[in-house]
């Protein structure tokens, strides 16, 4: 399980990277993952001003 | 190796900070998340703010410089600018509030952000920084002696030893956060922004700043048609709501309120997009070997000017703390004295002077419609121009106490909404 980023929805802004306590993204002009270090707490979900990333089972969403 | 100071960060501030501690003689290293410092992708408005004491300050453009007159420092800047000399704020009925200077002089200059902080970064080479750019600082530890930033870049990991922390990682700071500061500042909200470059917008009015106010334009807060680069050519910023759908907010904006008409022969050219914490400020930004600075520690934002000011003193107290003075208390001090969000005035009139949504279309139309003769100072505070227009609606209060009882009642609710501190 990690975040997925929607690569036509992502503009790049990096507020996501921001507040990814775990250093699982990156900017690569646009956010990049590193799958094995996610731990799907749904943080940057809840960042993002444009919807782009979601996580692979919505369920795991745990963000307010 | 350890260095003396670790900076987070290569916006305004952290690049200012590092290239005047290198300066000084101290090993610097910056960590930046971007790999292109020039170029920015979070749109903001990217003014020079000229008021004369914003921020303590009263700056001066002149001979390819930034010169900061009371502060007493200068930074080189030689990219475009553009003068505003016009600023209205709009009510849903079309009553205009407007701010200009009565001599006609510009109030703020938008400038090249790329260019500037560009510039930063190459006078950070010069003056020795070590420069780590397209890494994300994510974690950091203390310890007696100094501090460990935990960094990653393509996927892989390391660590950097420093002495001093100069967290300069902007509003939605990752180091603030790791290090346990915000859990003493009220969280208000996470505000999205979008944001809309367009040509052949319907009302293009170069020099001119309108703000709309009222649901007639957008149900998700207000809408800012401010110049761009190019005469033909306008920035659209539209507040946005958290997890709502930005297309939503478009279509809402350009389609189905009162300016649609203005967008139908309109092309988009650029979307942007980013979403903001919004904490108080942190009235004391430094603990043992850490100083925050910036938006890292504001409430909202500094402005650019602010974030080079926050950087040139920032190198100064890590050199005096280095050196077994109290730098970051005197730091605390300046910024304390030049920020007004930092006194609770401030976040009496950010929180309770607030338009939309307070009052209703119909509300906003009888208010506006009080000063509409009136041409109030021209300013781009953000403290300034909410508190201007108040003071010159408050000017007819007995009227509206008479007329308007129930605005009367609100607009008195709001103003006492005094802050509560934890």
């Amino acid at each position: 399980m990690s975040v997925r980023v929607n690569n036509d929805l992502c503009v790049g802004c990096g507020c996501c990277i921001d507040v990814c306590s775990q250093g699982v993204l990156e900017l690569d002009n646009k956010a990049v993952v590193n799958d094995e270090y996610c731990i799907d707490c749904g943080d940057c979900v809840g960042m993002c001003p444009v919807l782009a990333l979601s996580l692979q089972d919505p369920a795991l969403f745990q963000s307010t | 190796m350890i260095y003396d100071v670790a900076v987070v960060g290569g916006g305004p501030a952290g690049l200012m900070a590092a290239k005047q501690a290198a300066e000084k003689g101290l090993t610097v290293a910056l960590i930046e998340k971007r790999g292109d410092i020039s170029r920015i992708t979070r749109q903001c408005t990217m003014q020079f703010i000229l008021d004369d004491g914003y921020e303590n300050e009263h700056i001066q453009l002149q001979g390819g410089k930034i010169i900061f007159t009371h502060n007493g420092f200068s930074v080189d800047y030689n990219g475009r600018t553009l003068e505003l000399f016009d600023k209205y704020y709009i009510s849903p009925g079309g009553s205009k509030i407007h701010f200009a200077n009565p001599d006609g002089s510009p109030f703020s200059i938008k400038f090249d952000k790329g260019v500037l902080l560009q510039g930063l970064w190459e006078s950070c080479e010069k003056a020795g920084v070590t420069l780590i750019s397209r890494t994300v600082a994510y974690d950091v530890s203390e310890n007696q002696s100094g501090l460990e930033i935990f960094l990653t870049s393509k996927g892989k990991r390391s660590s950097l030893k420093a002495r001093k922390l100069i967290a300069a990682d902007g509003v939605n700071s990752r180091m603030t956060d790791a290090l346990g500061l915000n859990h003493d500042r009220q969280y208000f909200t996470t505000a999205p922004n979008l944001t809309y470059s367009f040509e052949g917008y319907g009302d293009v009015a170069p020099g001119t700043w309108k703000t709309y106010m009222g649901r007639a334009y957008t149900p998700y807060g207000v809408v800012i048609v401010a110049p761009a680069w190019e005469d033909h050519i306008v920035d659209v910023y539209m507040g946005g709501k958290p997890q709502t759908d930005p297309a939503v907010i478009y279509r809402e904006v350009t389609a189905q309120g009162k300016l649609a008409p203005f967008f139908k022969d309109a092309r988009l050219i650029e979307k942007t997009g980013y979403a903001v914490k919004v904490y108080t400020s942190l009235r004391k930004p430094y603990r043992d070997h850490v100083l925050i600075i910036g938006d890292a520690a504001a409430y909202v934002e500094v402005e650019v000017q602010g974030a080079l000011m926050c950087g040139y003193h920032a190198a100064r107290a890590v050199q005096k703390e280095l050196s077994g003075g109290n730098g970051f208390a005197e730091y605390t001090h300046w910024w304390q004295e030049s920020f007004e969000f930092n006194s609770d005035e401030y976040l009496r009139v950010a929180q309770g002077y607030a338009l939309s949504p307070t009052y209703s279309d119909d509300e906003l139309d009888y208010l506006f419609s009080l000063t509409e003769d009136k041409v109030l100072k021209g300013t781009y505070s953000q403290y300034l121009s909410p508190k201007l227009m108040w003071d010159a609606i408050l000017r007819h209060q007995d009227r509206i106490q008479k007329e308007r009882p129930e605005i009367y009642a609100k607009i008195q609710k709001n103003r006492e909404l005094s802050f509560k501190r934890e």
